[in-house]
């Protein structure tokens, strides 16, 4: 189920089977001019059916949204073989929108098996990119809001603390937060938004501008290609030095203390810490995420044990304080298995709204089970 | 016991895109905008040096480890690492780069001296490293203080008795040797290519421990002549896109490139 | 002038092969005007097998029982001061480089390392070599007396050396100060210099496929490698690295499959007769790099491209 089955101009949408690449239909979409504005990290390789399913988001969605903002049409099977088409309409006000059991279910309650997306003109020609370098963390955070609720819409909006930012600029920002804006569109819209945020920046005497090449040259090397990730896979097995990631999202009024409470308690709590940064990569005029990026030393530890001492803890330390501070404990992650053991705190009295869901939808439990919800196995 | 590692930095080359490429001051290529990485050689050097120096099977070698390069104050970043990761010493002598990327000799003859007043049982460092290319360094280290060089070291440890061996490559060919010291050895393709990660507090601990300077005397040396000039090599080969995919793709080609071309000699 | 020309004997088998290296090296000398003398070293015992070969004018040789610049540096400079050589050429080898500055810096002469381009132009010699990463090209002039030492040579058109060959074998050096001790610990399965190299990158999927096109190139008699990334997802042995960091080859023929053509790859087919690359990614850098290129997977086309081969082999 590999085919992309319409691509169409008019109405500005494209129609996939679910196992379509990301990328082969961003490049489909690109000899038309157009563009998915989708592009998450795993785009060479995530499948549309996939990305529906999680909830997914990508590196621009500051501008075009997330998965949900994207997803016009979906098809979908059942459990009991129902197979269901939601079709692609622009809005509608017919009953709660149902294009939400499907978006995030994460394969527990259906298997989604067509996708129609919508579509923007590609302008890469007015792409800006804006970068700037500060001191505080804290300073960062309020002046991304200050941006987003200024009504500006860039199509990247980024904040790094020092401690992440080592790995990616270091040589030309050493001990500092980076901030990273692009923006994009029509060239009107393109360079409004940036000349926008440049007179917010100008502002504030903390910041200083960022030769445009640096950010430029950062960007194009984001995303790892195959070899790069084989290298990551080496170093990591000579050095025993793992990377694991944690990304939230919280109100502007929270982030700021989820952000200073969780690096206290990791680097203290948690043993063989070796670093512990953040950034936030999505912005939205009534908060942020937060992806907490951390690498720690495996020591004395087999392979089976790693997720006890290391990875469920630091895990642990920042899901119950997200939640505990009004976040979000996944941002676009997805719960999976792994962050289970808080999807109670995470829905609260919500709960059995996803629980009968899942009850309704798949009653024999055959669908992904000990995902989202934990797989309780009876006691006899 | 002491020994010295030597290590320089380098810009990460995998991340120049082919459009940014461009000549600087007529003999390098344009590269301060991007990030900054060890050499991988020394890289391997640096860990050594640190293995060579834990406790291992009932041998406690008492080593005293300097880390030392020459280098802008992007250096410091690193050195605060090897200070975090037990390097007792962290030198640095502060030159631009395009002082000494094509003078090998500069740089030897500035590691003698530092050598000269803080004698060292083992030198230690990478065969070569990408800007300069000129493979030279250990060599002139090994003339310049008068100690026996190996080449193409790829392992080292210390034996249960003390003495040196070291995993050498020759074309392919593998062997283990022991050697003497003093000596300097020369880092290929080594077992090893990453440097271990400090932890947190062990960088938090260092943060504020002083750095040293050291400041040669001016040097000249004429062996290594200078380049006249820096070309971009063009590698294009203008080539042929089959219109065909497939079994017509391979006629294709055949057809056109590939009969008779093994005839010559 | 008069030049001396430095080669490694790797293994008794390579013997031929050196010669012919040795002969090739020297007539393009000559054919500047340079008076030539060859000096061969070596670990294995080789001066038997050394004396049969068609080695080219006045060759000295000498085996080494220890692996080490310092010793054959050594050796070599009193040959150098003796027979009042203008200049030294020293061929490519792991040891090349090692031998060439330790020798400049004895004898007080100018060297350059890594040369890929010698050219005598009167004055003395333009050489080129490469520098970030094979990402630039030098150009530099060394006069005389003066070292040079080898790295990805480019092809040589020019005829071998036709002087009647003189074997010298020197004293074999068994001995060393400072290597108190020596053991094999493997030898390296060299291969032989084939017309065609399949070169296989990343794209290729599986570490089966790898598999069979190693087999595949055994088989039939053709060079194989991979690229650096493959070798160290474990599909392959370090040793089997084209490019930098591995080996150079120049076959006729250069068939990559799933090559991205990174130029610590490319340096090592960059001499290549005809490169013939076979991609799904049009824009890959490689394809510009080919003389000629397939988009399309692998897959749909090796089968049939590599029964080509073998064809055109067997009309050898």
């Amino acid at each position: 189920m590999n085919k992309i089955l319409n691509i169409d101009e008019v109405n500005m949408q494209a129609t996939a089977e679910c196992g379509v690449v990301l990328e082969d239909l961003e490049n489909a979409v690109r000899k038309y001019g157009l563009t998915t504005g989708h592009s998450p990290q795993s785009k060479p390789i995530a499948m549309m059916g996939g990305l529906v399913a999680t909830r997914s988001i990508g590196q621009f969605s500051t501008l075009y949204g997330g998965i949900e903002d994207m997803l016009a049409g979906v098809e979908t099977v059942f459990p009991d073989g129902q197979i269901c088409d939601i079709k692609a309409v622009p809005r509608r006000s017919a009953g709660p929108d149902i294009r939400h059991i499907v978006l995030g279910n994460e394969g527990t309650t259906n298997f989604i098996t067509r996708v129609t997306v919508k579509l923007w003109k590609y302008y890469p020609e007015y792409q800006e990119v804006l970068g700037f370098t500060l001191d505080k963390m804290q300073d960062g955070m309020k002046i991304m809001r200050e941006i987003m609720v200024a009504g500006y819409r860039p199509s990247v909006a980024r904040l790094y603390d020092a401690e992440d930012g080592k790995e990616h600029f270091s040589h030309f920002a050493p001990g500092k937060c980076v901030m990273v804006f692009v923006t994009e569109g029509p060239q009107l819209v393109s360079h409004a938004n940036a000349e926008g945020i440049r007179a917010i920046m100008a502002k504030h005497s903390e910041c200083t501008p960022v030769e445009t090449k640096l950010i430029e040259n950062w960007f194009a090397n984001l995303n790892w290609d195959a070899a790069r990730i084989e290298e990551e896979r080496k170093e990591v097995l000579e050095t025993n030095n793992v990377c694991c990631t944690t990304e939230i999202s919280a109100p502007w009024s929270a982030v700021e203390q989820i952000y200073n409470v969780c690096k206290k308690r990791v680097v203290e709590e948690i043993p063989d810490i070796t670093i512990f940064g953040a950034h936030g990569s999505h912005c939205y005029s009534n908060g942020m995420n937060l992806y907490f990026v951390y690498w720690y030393n495996v020591v004395d530890c087999t392979p089976e044990e790693e997720i006890n001492k290391y990875h469920l803890p630091i895990k642990k330390i920042i899901c119950e304080e997200t939640i505990k501070a009004g976040g979000s404990m996944c941002h676009h992650h997805g719960v999976g298995k792994h962050r289970i053991h808080w999807i109670d705190q995470e829905h609260g009295s919500a709960l059995p709204m996803l629980k009968k869901i899942k009850a309704a939808f798949d009653p024999n439990g055959i669908m992904n089970p000990g995902d989202i919800l934990p797989y309780y196995i009876e006691k006899k | 016991m002491k020994l010295l590692t030597c290590f320089k930095l380098c810009p990460d080359m995998d991340k120049l895109r082919q459009q940014d490429f461009e000549i600087s001051g007529g003999k390098g290529l344009e590269t301060s905008f991007l990030p900054n990485m060890i050499n991988c050689f020394d890289e391997s050097g640096l860990e050594f040096g640190i293995r060579l120096s834990e406790k291992s099977e009932g041998l406690e070698p008492n080593i005293e480890k300097t880390a030392f390069t020459i280098g802008g104050d992007a250096s410091e970043m690193y050195l605060r690492t090897l200070k975090a990761l037990g390097y007792e010493h962290c030198v640095l002598v502060k030159k631009d780069e395009d002082e000494f990327r094509y003078s090998p000799c500069m740089v030897a003859q500035t590691i003698a001296e530092y050598v000269g007043e803080n004698p060292q049982d083992i030198i230690v460092m990478g065969k070569e490293a990408p800007n300069g290319n000129n493979s030279a360094t250990a060599q002139l280290v090994s003339v310049l203080t008068g100690r026996p060089l190996i080449s193409s070291v790829i392992d080292v440890k210390f034996c249960d008795d003390g003495t040196l061996t070291v995993t050498v490559t020759n074309d392919g060919d593998v062997y283990e040797q022991t050697v003497a010291l003093p000596v300097v050895l020369s880092i290929g393709n080594a077992v090893i290519s990453k440097l271990r990660v400090p932890t947190l507090k062990q960088r938090m601990k260092c943060k504020d421990l002083p750095l040293e300077h050291f400041k040669p005397a001016e040097t000249s040396c004429a062996m290594f002549p200078e380049p006249m000039r820096a070309v971009i090599p063009d590698r294009r080969r203008g080539g042929y896109l089959s219109p065909y995919s497939g079994s017509e793709a391979v006629d294709d080609i055949q057809g056109k490139f590939l009969k008779g071309r093994l005839g010559e000699a | 002038m008069k030049l001396l020309t430095i080669v490694h004997i790797d293994g008794t088998d390579a013997i031929e092969a050196a010669a012919l290296r040795q002969r090739t090296l020297n007539g393009y000398f000559e054919s500047f005007g340079y008076e030539c003398e060859s000096y061969l070293y070596g670990a294995e015992k080789f001066y038997e097998d050394a004396v049969k070969q068609d080695f080219a004018g006045r060759v000295y040789a000498q085996r080494f029982h220890f692996i080490s610049a310092v010793p054959v540096a050594d050796e070599i400079s009193a040959l150098i001061i003796g027979g009042k050589f203008d200049g030294v050429v020293i061929e490519e080898s792991e040891l090349a480089n090692d031998i060439a500055v330790l020798l400049a810096a004895y004898l007080d002469r100018r060297c350059l390392t890594n040369v890929f381009s010698v050219t005598p132009n009167g004055t003395g010699i333009l050489c080129k070599r490469l520098s970030y990463n094979n990402n630039l090209i030098l150009e530099h002039e060394i006069k005389a007396p003066f070292v040079i030492s080898l790295r990805g040579y480019e092809k040589i058109l020019t005829a071998p050396s036709g002087a009647a060959f003189e074997f010298f074998p020197l004293r074999s050096m068994e001995n060393s100060e400072y290597i108190l001790s020596q053991k094999p610990v493997s030898k390296a399965g060299k291969q032989g210099n084939s017309k065609v190299l399949i070169a296989c990158g990343m794209g290729v999927e599986t570490c089966e496929e790898i598999e069979y096109f190693r087999n595949y190139a055994r088989e039939h008699g053709f060079n194989f490698g991979v690229t650096r990334p493959v070798a160290i997802r474990g599909w392959a042995k370090l040793g089997e690295t084209i490019g930098v960091s591995g080996q150079t080859f120049a076959p006729k023929i250069c068939v990559t499959l799933g090559v991205s053509g990174a130029a610590a790859f490319y340096v090592g087919i960059e001499n290549a007769d005809f490169i013939l690359s076979v991609n799904t990614n049009r824009d890959a850098l490689i394809i510009a790099q080919s003389d000629a290129a397939i988009i399309d997977d692998y897959k749909n086309v090796c089968g049939k491209l590599l029964d080509s081969l073998v064809d055109l082999y067997a009309t050898l």
